[in-house]
């Protein structure tokens, strides 16, 4: 029988016990759906390997949520408080976009 | 790489709004340690770039945002000050019912066109604000992703023009998405203004490239319903050739290729 732990619970279980790297054995199944809680800065900071949690996940066949994990970090939040996006915003609201 | 996926659905002719948006909640939940509760995408945007509690946030609304909306002050505010410029002093206010059944019709021809991958309108738009004293139509600000902001205009128009711009504004979410993946503009060309054909004035190279997108993705809807417009056409043809060299990425380039495709 398979053991399935939640992310959270599995960096937790990681943070307390370990700061070697992941020791997860065989058995242990990681659950779907909570895995964009995981990003490479979180892992860094609880001192996990990443590398291993990739294994461990590909070996579950959860590439295509691996790829999620690695996307997040793609995603440039400050981009939409630059001042060229405030400018275009601003800009659009002055004018009375009638298309037709 | 997520960005050549994206490439590729958007060079079929598709829309990437889902793509992009769960990863954008994602992202935002993490980054504001809300873990997996259920805040819609407007109110982790209002907490993480307006820096409200998401616990003051008050925007959720019933019966898609047209009916019984309130809005906390501080979220009020923000939208206000988004909207205040040196011309503008807008107020947030209240739908007519002949507004509201003008929405509701142009969101089912929106929904009746059923464009290949369009996402649909309510995974896009959760909350419709009427905006007074304002000249446009319609305006979104991806501090507010979520948000439609219909200018009051909108009395002027028929539920098919309508229809059009939340089309439109549909496609102005759609490249605040892919802007978080590519700025789309070299920053050195930032505010390198030349003259856009859509508003007849001059505009930097990312008010260029939101418009020609917005008329690219209302050129397919029209085309769709059976309702091309020769105009937006047009308009969307000189857009193509509104960008001077160095100003877009190499993946801002690639959007401009995918319309100029459509547009031959």
């Amino acid at each position: 029988m398979k053991l399935q732990v939640s992310l959270t619970a599995f960096l937790l279980s990681i943070a307390l016990h370990s700061t070697a790297g992941v020791g997860l054995g065989p058995d242990t199944e990681i659950r779907k759906g909570v895995f964009y809680t995981l990003t490479p800065d979180m892992a860094q900071k609880l001192g996990l390997n990443i590398t291993a949690i990739k294994n461990k996940l590909q070996a579950q066949k959860y590439d295509d949520i691996l790829v999620k994990v690695d996307e997040l970090d793609q995603l440039d939040l400050s981009v939409h408080s630059q001042p060229a996006m405030k400018k275009l915003v601003a800009d659009n609201i002055d004018q009375p976009n009638d298309y037709n | 790489m997520i960005i050549t996926k994206i490439h590729e659905k958007l060079k079929s002719g598709a829309w990437v709004v889902e793509d992009i948006l769960s990863m954008f909640e994602s992202k935002l939940q993490i980054q504001l340690g809300t873990g997996k509760a259920k805040f819609t995408v407007t109110e982790l945007c209002l907490s993480y770039y307006a820096k409200i509690s998401l616990n003051d946030i008050k925007l959720r609304s019933n019966s898609f945002g047209l009916n019984d909306l309130s809005l906390d002050e501080k979220s009020y505010q923000y939208i206000v000050d988004i909207l205040t410029t040196d011309h503008t002093k807008a107020e947030v206010g209240v739908f007519t019912e002949s507004e509201k059944l003008k929405l509701n019709e142009a969101l089912s021809l929106v929904k009746d066109a059923n464009i290949f991958d369009m996402p649909d309108v309510s995974k896009v738009f959760q909350t419709f604000l009427k905006i007074e004293d304002v000249v446009f139509r319609s305006a979104s600000h991806p501090h507010i992703f979520g948000v439609m902001l219909v200018g009051e205009p909108i009395k002027n128009f028929t539920a098919e023009q309508v229809a059009v711009s939340i089309v439109h504004e549909m496609a102005h979410q759609e490249l605040f998405l892919i802007t978080l993946l590519d700025r789309l503009i070299n920053q050195a060309y930032d505010y390198h203004e030349i003259h856009a054909p859509f508003q007849g004035r001059k505009r930097p190279p990312i008010g260029r490239i939101h418009s020609l997108w917005a008329l690219y993705r209302m050129v397919q809807f029209q085309n769709k319903i059976g309702k091309a417009n020769l105009k937006h056409q047009a308009l969307m043809k000189e857009n193509i050739k509104a960008f001077e060299s160095g100003e877009l990425t190499q993946f801002g380039e690639c959007l401009v290729k995918i319309v100029e495709n459509e547009a031959t």
